[in-house]
C-alpha cells in the first residue's frame, strides 16, 4: 500500500478511536475560558505546555479546541457565497469592451504624438540647446502675457498654474535627475503643445492640463531628448507635482511595511485598508477593524506588525493576520511608528510629540 | 481563592488593578472603579484557585497585565445592564457569531438556534428561576471576548452533537437493525477482527510515543479536520511548518506501527498490508455514518 493510503488508514483509525473514546468532559478538562485563552495565545508558557499535554490525550478537549478554532477562524468571507453564474457572460463582455477601448485609446495617443524622425530630431536638438542656455531662475519667472510663444515658455506656461508648485524648488541636482526621467516623456507632448500655441489658443491651465494628460499617456517610444535640461528643470519638477495631483483618489496605499527578513509585507492606506503579502505571492486584504486612514507601520519580527493612522489609531498584529486596536496615546493623527517587539513601540504624533509603550500598546508615556 | 482573601489581593495588587482600570476607562469612561476592581479581583482569585501551585506576586501582576480589560469592562457593564454596552456588544459580535455558527454546521436552522440560544444565555434568560444571571459572568478577560464567545459556541455545538449521538444510540430497534443490515455486506472475514485489534494496539502505542504537540497537531488535522492554516494559527506556527511537521509525524507513525506489528504480532508485509486495508474499510464506514452531518 502506498504511503498516502497508509496515512488515510491511520487517519481513519484515529477518528475511530476518537469516536470510541469518551467525549464527555472530565474533572481535569479545560474550561471554555482556558480554551479561548489557548486560541488567543494568552496562556503563560507553563500553562500552555500543561494544557497541550492534557489536550493531546483528551478526546473532549481536542474536540472543543478544534471546534472552537473552526468557529474562531470563520470570517464573513469564509461563508461560501452563491456563485452568480449569470454574471459571467456580462462580466466577460465588459472586460473585453474595456480592454478594446483602452487599446484604441492608447493607439490614438500614439498616433497623435508621432512625428517624422527628422522633425523629432530637429526639435530635440533645439530643446537641448535652449535648455543648456536657460537659467533656472529665468525658467521659474512667469512669462509675459504679450510675448510670442516659444517652446521653453510654452512648457513653463503649462506649469504656471499653480505657481506655488514652482516655489517648492528642489535643489538643481534633483531637478536634473527629475528632468532626465520626466522630460523624456514630455517631448512628444511638447509637439502638440507647440502646435496648439501656434494656433493662438493661448497657454492656460485647462489646455496645460490636457497637454499634461497627453504627455502622461505618451508612449515610451517617443524619442528622448536626454540630458539635464536646466531650462526645463522646474518644468520637470512641476510635471512631477502635476502627475501626483492627478493620481486617482482610489490610490490607497500610504506605506509598505516589511519584516526584517523580507518574507512578509503589508501595505496600509486609506479607509483603514490593510493588505498582506507573503509566500502566496498575492496581496490579500486583511480586516483592520477601523475606517480611519492609516499612515505608517513597523514590523520588528515575523508575525508582528504595528500600524498607526489618523485620529490616534494604533493597530497591532501578532500573528500576521488578526489586527487588534490598541489604546491611543492621543487623538490627533499619528504619523510614524517604530517597533522593537510585540510589546515595545514608539509612535510620533502630528504635533511632533513621541509616545512609547512597553506593554503592547495598553498604556503609553510621552518621551 | 476564598472571598475573604479578595480584599487582601486587591490591596496587594492595587497598582496593577489601577492600571487595568485606567485602560478600561479609556474605552468606557462611565465604568465604576470600585465595581471594576472588585470584579477583577474576583476573576484573578478564581484563576489562582485553579492553578496547580500558588502564584507569585509577579505572576499575578503579569496575569493582570495580560488581561483583555477592555472586553472585561464591556462584559461587566453588560452584566450591570448598561444599554450602551449591550448595543456595543451586539454591534461588534452578533453577526459574526452567526457566521461562526454557520461555519460549524451547514444547517442554517441549527446555526441560528445555536447563536440565538447563546445570546439568550448572555442576556441571562437561560434560568427561569431566581435572579437573572448572565453567561458573561464567566468571562474573565483571559482571552478576547470575541474568541471566548466562539469557544462557548463551540461547547454548545459539541453538546448538541452529543445529544444527537445519544438519540441515535437509543434509536428504535428497526433503525438499528437497518444500520446493521446496511453495514453487513457478506460473510465475516475471520482475520478481520484480530487484525484490526492488532492495528489499533500498534497505533495507540505509536501515538503515545509522540510528544504532546505532535499528538495535538495530528488530532487537530486528522480528527478535527482543521486546515493547515487553522492549525498554524492555533499552534503559533507557519503553515509550512505545520505541513512539514505533520509529514514527519506521519512517517514516524507509519514506521512505528509497522515495527510494532512485526515485533509484537509477527506480521509479515502482506499481513501488515491487510491491517491497513481493514482499517480503511472499517473505520471509513463508521466515519461515513457518524460524520454524515459534516
Amino acid at each position: 500500500m502506498k504511503p498516502e493510503g497508509q496515512d488515510r488508514a491511520i487517519a481513519a483509525a484515529m477518528k475511530g478511536q476518537y469516536r470510541a473514546a469518551s467525549a464527555s468532559p472530565g474533572p481535569d478538562c479545560a474550561d471554555v475560558e482556558t480554551v479561548a485563552a489557548f486560541l488567543d495565545r494568552t496562556l503563560s508558557s507553563n500553562e500552555r505546555t500543561r494544557w497541550e499535554a492534557h489536550i493531546a490525550g483528551c478526546p473532549y478537549c481536542t474536540s472543543l479546541l478544534g471546534t472552537a478554532a473552526r468557529a474562531a477562524h470563520a470570517a464573513p468571507r469564509d461563508v461560501p457565497a452563491r456563485t452568480r453564474w449569470w454574471l459571467l457572460p456580462a462580466l466577460s463582455s465588459i472586460v473585453a469592451a474595456t480592454t478594446t477601448a483602452l487599446f484604441l485609446y492608447v493607439r490614438a495617443m500614439n498616433n497623435r504624438v508621432a512625428a517624422t524622425p527628422v522633425e523629432l530630431a530637429e526639435k530635440s536638438a533645439d530643446l537641448a540647446y535652449r535648455a543648456s542656455e536657460a537659467k533656472p531662475e529665468e525658467a521659474a519667472r512667469p512669462p509675459a502675457k504679450e510675448a510670442a510663444p516659444t517652446e521653453a515658455r510654452d512648457q513653463l506656461e503649462r506649469y504656471s498654474e499653480p505657481r506655488e508648485v514652482l516655489k517648492k524648488a528642489k535643489p538643481e541636482r534633483e531637478y536634473r535627475e527629475l528632468a532626465k526621467s520626466d522630460v523624456q516623456s514630455e517631448t512628444a507632448g511638447s509637439e502638440v503643445r507647440n502646435e496648439s500655441a501656434s494656433v493662438g489658443a493661448g497657454a492656460n491651465a485647462p489646455r496645460a492640463q490636457s497637454d499634461s494628460d497627453m504627455v502622461a499617456a505618451a508612449p515610451a517610444s517617443a524619442p528622448a531628448i536626454g540630458g539635464a535640461i536646466g531650462g526645463v528643470a522646474n518644468v520637470a519638477e512641476s510635471q512631477d507635482e502635476k502627475r501626483a495631483s492627478r493620481v486617482p483618489a482610489s490610490l490607497r496605499w500610504a506605506a509598505e511595511i516589511t519584516t526584517p527578513d523580507g518574507a512578509v509585507r503589508w501595505r496600509v492606506g486609506k479607509g483603514g485598508a490593510i493588505e498582506h503579502f507573503s509566500a502566496g505571492n498575492v496581496w490579500a486584504a486583511q480586516s483592520s477593524g477601523v475606517r480611519s486612514d492609516l499612515s505608517a507601520g513597523s514590523a520588528p519580527s515575523a508575525g508582528v506588525c504595528w500600524v498607526v493612522g489618523r485620529h490616534g489609531i494604533v493597530l497591532r498584529t501578532t500573528d500576521d493576520e488578526h489586527w487588534e486596536k490598541r489604546a491611543s496615546p492621543v487623538t490627533i493623527d499619528l504619523t510614524a511608528v517604530s517597533a522593537e517587539s510585540s510589546e515595545a513601540a514608539t509612535v510620533t504624533a502630528a504635533d511632533g510629540h513621541r509616545y512609547a509603550t512597553t506593554d503592547g500598546g495598553a498604556s503609553w508615556h510621552q518621551l | 481563592m476564598a472571598n475573604d482573601q479578595l480584599p487582601a489581593l486587591r490591596q496587594k495588587h492595587s497598582a496593577s488593578i489601577a492600571a487595568a482600570f485606567q485602560r478600561a476607562r479609556s474605552v468606557f469612561p462611565e465604568i465604576d472603579e470600585g465595581a471594576f476592581a472588585e470584579a477583577l479581583a474576583s476573576s484573578v482569585g478564581g484563576w489562582t484557585a485553579k492553578l496547580p501551585a500558588s502564584a507569585s506576586g509577579l505572576e499575578i501582576a503579569d496575569h493582570i497585565r495580560s488581561l483583555h480589560v477592555e472586553d472585561f469592562a464591556l462584559a461587566l457593564l453588560c452584566r450591570r445592564g448598561d444599554s450602551r454596552a449591550w448595543e456595543k456588544l451586539i454591534d461588534e459580535h452578533r453577526s459574526a457569531l452567526y457566521v461562526s455558527a454557520r461555519a460549524l454546521t451547514r444547517d442554517e436552522a441549527v446555526a441560528r438556534e445555536l447563536a440565538d440560544g447563546l445570546w439568550a444565555e448572555l442576556y441571562g434568560l437561560g434560568d427561569t428561576a431566581g435572579p437573572r444571571r448572565s453567561l458573561l459572568e464567566y468571562f474573565h478577560g483571559r482571552s478576547s471576548l470575541k474568541t471566548w464567545l466562539r469557544a462557548v459556541l463551540a461547547q454548545r455545538f459539541i453538546d448538541y452533537r452529543r445529544s444527537l449521538a445519544r438519540d441515535k444510540r437509543f434509536g428504535t430497534a428497526t433503525e438499528n437493525e437497518a444500520e446493521v443490515a446496511a453495514a453487513d455486506d457478506g460473510p465475516p472475514d475471520p482475520t478481520r477482527v484480530p487484525y484490526l485489534q492488532a492495528f489499533n494496539q500498534a497505533l495507540s502505542a505509536s501515538i503515545a510515543q509522540l510528544d504532546a504537540r505532535e499528538r495535538v497537531r495530528l488530532n487537530l488535522y486528522y480528527v478535527q479536520d482543521l486546515t493547515l492554516k487553522e492549525i498554524g494559527r492555533l499552534m503559533n506556527e507557519y503553515e509550512s511548518s505545520v505541513s512539514r511537521r505533520l509529514l514527519r509525524s506521519r512517517k514516524r507513525l507509519r514506521a512505528s506501527v509497522e515495527q510494532a506489528l512485526r515485533r509484537d504480532h509477527n506480521f509479515d508485509g502482506e499481513q501488515i498490508r491487510l491491517c491497513y486495508a481493514y482499517a480503511m474499510e472499517s473505520w471509513s464506514a463508521d466515519i461515513g455514518r457518524l460524520f454524515a452531518e459534516k
